[in-house]
């Protein structure tokens, strides 16, 4: 198999929360590959760290609170991006990795004309004069879709509906054709029919362009119809990763299973998987205080008294590769306790 | 956007009527009148009911004041009592220098205050954040007339590094015509204009502290980094334009302050300007005078509000594009 782009290894981002309730292990080892070109699906419940995961790669975390553990390893075109100086880094960031957020709404600069935000990474990274960066964001405009894009470069974020400002946030981050893109719940935000659109417009895009793509999201159905490869997470962890057909035919950790029991039927087509994660009994618990064990037994259906004292590592299924379809549950371990369960 | 201009000016124009008729009723009201005899001087009763008549102080007082807008439609201001002239000359000659005095404290007063606030910002919760916070603190809370006083005491009355009041040395430079004499007038003017300016530094300090830091969390500013952008660029040009925009209200409330403050602080240096006047002015029952002085200054305020109106509807698109202010 080909080299990853990017590699994460053991990442741990905590916060040190203010009213003395200790620290937040937002991100607590998540270790996964983005391979050239592919789409990597990473899907969890509210609160889980997928966007602190993902600010976490481009160094985006708030510090304080917040920090990136020693140990911690992001290595990404065969340099670890936590040890960067302050202008590697700036080299990479939108210009090589690039980023969209969950909130079109205000992740735009109200002050600044969307044809000036798009052609700012474009002057600070290709070194095009303020003409030819204008002339590329229009046609980055184009790209993504937006109607009279000559005249949409001089208006304001206010002036556009929130599918227009997450078109705009996508021709901002494309600009510079990065190796990577990372979308943290681009569509989260808008109506369906809006939602439908953005993420036809990202496979076209990475058709055109080649990317990878880490795409961040609450929704199976979005995972299903676009994602090569799929990284389950629960309470700051990675819990089960694997292609993404071998993810819905045979989910292996308790919590996928619940996922997608929520999901209506899993062989009809795409478009009608439309679940959201929220069927599965019991609260998320805090990032302050992971329970011991297992994270996900309290939960769980299957968990037995070994479950709430040892935590599972991540195990390779039996049946897959190496590597390829790996699972953090003591199941694994003892497959004939599935069985035994009504 | 012009019909709103509009509405604006007529809405300063009520409200300078406003202060108006309120100063013009309170001060007569007032106990005291302007023609009085007192421990020095004996007036005869004649003399004084004479001046009252001359001047229209024998009518009733819904006269008085119908007969003082006529006169004021007409662009006239009346006669000083105390100052046997006209009203408007004795305003036309405090003016400049509280012009001077508070424009220089503006200056001091945004300058100071939005790199102070800006630094802290940038260093916000370290040590010369923490530090300088406590000192706005302190500037913060402390009336401007005190913050004069000592000022005064320490650098003037001990140190003799600058003068204890005054405006120019009056034998030297009756008048501004030399180098030197403007560096005389700058003499004079530093010790009052920091007392304001630092005063008004402090809170705009505070202000830029707490905008920045609130812009600062904003998600467009991680937008900004995540581009690639210097952190430089970061703060001052994507975070600083959203800052600046409170500011701008801040500078449409700094017009009452300053004019408020400079009435106690001109009085603190004797400084010969607007402040000054108006106390004298109010202290000798100068009727036309303290309702002219009144006219001025919140017509002075009620402009600068309207311009930081203007300047915000001009520095947000989100306003500018709508065609209406806030
Ligand atoms: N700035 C912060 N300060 C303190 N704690 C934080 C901060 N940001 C994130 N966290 C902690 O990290 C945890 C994970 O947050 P994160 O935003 O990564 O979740 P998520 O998986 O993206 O959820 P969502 O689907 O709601 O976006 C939160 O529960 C919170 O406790
Ligand atoms: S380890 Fe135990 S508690 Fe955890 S998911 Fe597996 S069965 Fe459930
Ligand atoms: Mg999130």
């Amino acid at each position: 198999m080909t080299e990853p782009l990017l590699r994460v290894r053991d990442l741990k981002t905590y916060f040190v929360t203010e009213q003395g309730s200790g620290t937040a292990r937002a991100v607590d080892g998540v270790s996964f590959d983005v391979y050239p070109g592919e789409t990597l699906g990473v899907v969890g419940e509210s609160g889980c760290g997928k966007t602190v995961t993902s600010l976490s790669i481009l160094r985006l975390i708030p510090e304080p609170p917040g920090h990136i553990r020693p140990g911690s390893f992001i290595e990404f075109e065969g340099r670890n991006l936590l040890t960067l100086a302050p202008k590697e880094l700036r080299a990479v960031r939108g210009n090589r990795i690039a980023m969209i957020f969950q909130e079109p709404m205000t992740s735009l600069n109200p002050v600044f004309t969307v044809g000036h935000q798009i052609a700012e990474a474009a002057i600070v990274h290709q070194s095009l004069s303020r003409r030819a960066a204008r002339a590329r964001a229009i046609e980055m405009l184009t790209l993504v879709g937006i109607p009279d894009p000559g005249e949409r470069v001089d208006h304001y974020p206010h002036q556009m509906s929130g599918g227009m400002r997450q078109r705009v946030m996508i021709a901002m981050a494309l600009i510079c054709h990065p190796q990577l893109l990372i979308a943290d719940e681009p569509t989260t935000a808008l109506d369906v029919t809006i939602q439908a659109q953005i993420l036809e417009l990202l496979d076209r895009l990475q058709r055109e362009l080649g990317m990878a793509v880490m795409l961040i999201t609450h929704d199976l159905g979005v995972v299903a119809g676009s994602a090569d490869r799929v990284v389950v997470m629960y309470a700051g962890q990675v819990v089960e990763q694997a292609s993404t057909g071998e993810l819905f035919a045979r989910p292996l950790h308790p919590y996928t299973e619940g996922l997608l029991a929520s999901v209506p039927r899993l062989d009809t087509r795409v478009s009608q998987v439309r679940g959201r994660l929220h069927s599965i009994p019991g609260q998320v618990p805090a990032a302050t205080s992971w329970p011991a064990g297992c994270r996900f037994h309290p939960r769980c259906p299957y968990a037995w008294d070994r479950c709430a004292v040892e935590e599972p590592p991540l195990l390779d299924s039996a049946g897959a590769e190496a590597g390829t379809h790996t699972v953090r549950c003591w199941l694994l371990t003892e497959p004939e306790r599935r069985e035994r369960h009504p | 956007m012009t019909a709103w201009l509009v509405r604006r000016l007529a809405a300063a124009i009520a409200i300078v009527f406003a202060v108006v008729t309120i100063t013009f009723v309170l001060i007569h009201l007032a106990p005291g009148t302007p023609f009085a005899a007192d421990d020095q001087r004996q007036v005869d009763p004649e003399v004084i009911a004479r001046l009252r008549r001359q001047f229209g102080l024998d009518q009733p007082l819904p006269v008085q004041y119908v007969l003082y807008l006529r006169n004021l439609l007409h662009g006239e201001l009346g006669q000083s009592f105390s100052q046997h002239r006209p009203v408007a000359a004795a305003i036309a000659d405090a003016i400049p220098p509280t012009l001077t005095l508070a424009g220089t404290a503006l200056v001091i007063d945004f300058a100071l205050g939005l790199a102070l606030g800006l630094y802290q910002a940038v260093r916000a919760r370290r040590f010369g954040d923490i530090a300088l916070g406590n000192v706005a603190l302190f500037f913060n809370s402390m009336p401007t007339f005190w913050l004069g006083l000592i000022l005064l005491l320490v650098f003037g009355q001990w140190l003799h590094v600058f003068p204890v009041g005054g405006m120019r040395d009056p034998v030297l430079c009756p008048s501004v015509t030399s180098a030197r004499c403007l560096g005389d007038l700058l003499w004079h003017l530093t010790l009052p204009a920091l007392t304001l300016g630092l005063v008004g530094a402090a809170a705009t300090a505070r202000y830029q502290r707490a905008a920045m830091l609130e812009v600062a969390g904003q998600d467009y500013v991680r937008t900004a980094r995540a581009k690639g952008l210097r952190e430089r660029r970061v703060l001052l040009v994507h975070a600083l334009r959203n800052a600046l925009l409170p500011i701008i209200t801040l500078f449409g409330l700094a017009f009452p302050f300053l004019l408020t403050g400079a009435v106690l602080v001109e009085r603190v240096f004797a400084w010969p300007g607007m402040g000054r006047l108006s106390v004298t002015a109010i202290f000798q029952r100068d009727y036309p005078l303290v309702t002219g002085a009144a006219l001025v200054a919140s017509g002075v305020v009620v402009l600068g509000s309207l311009v930081a109106d203007v300047l915000y509807a001009v520095a947000d698109p989100r306003i500018r594009g709508r065609g209406a202010g806030p």
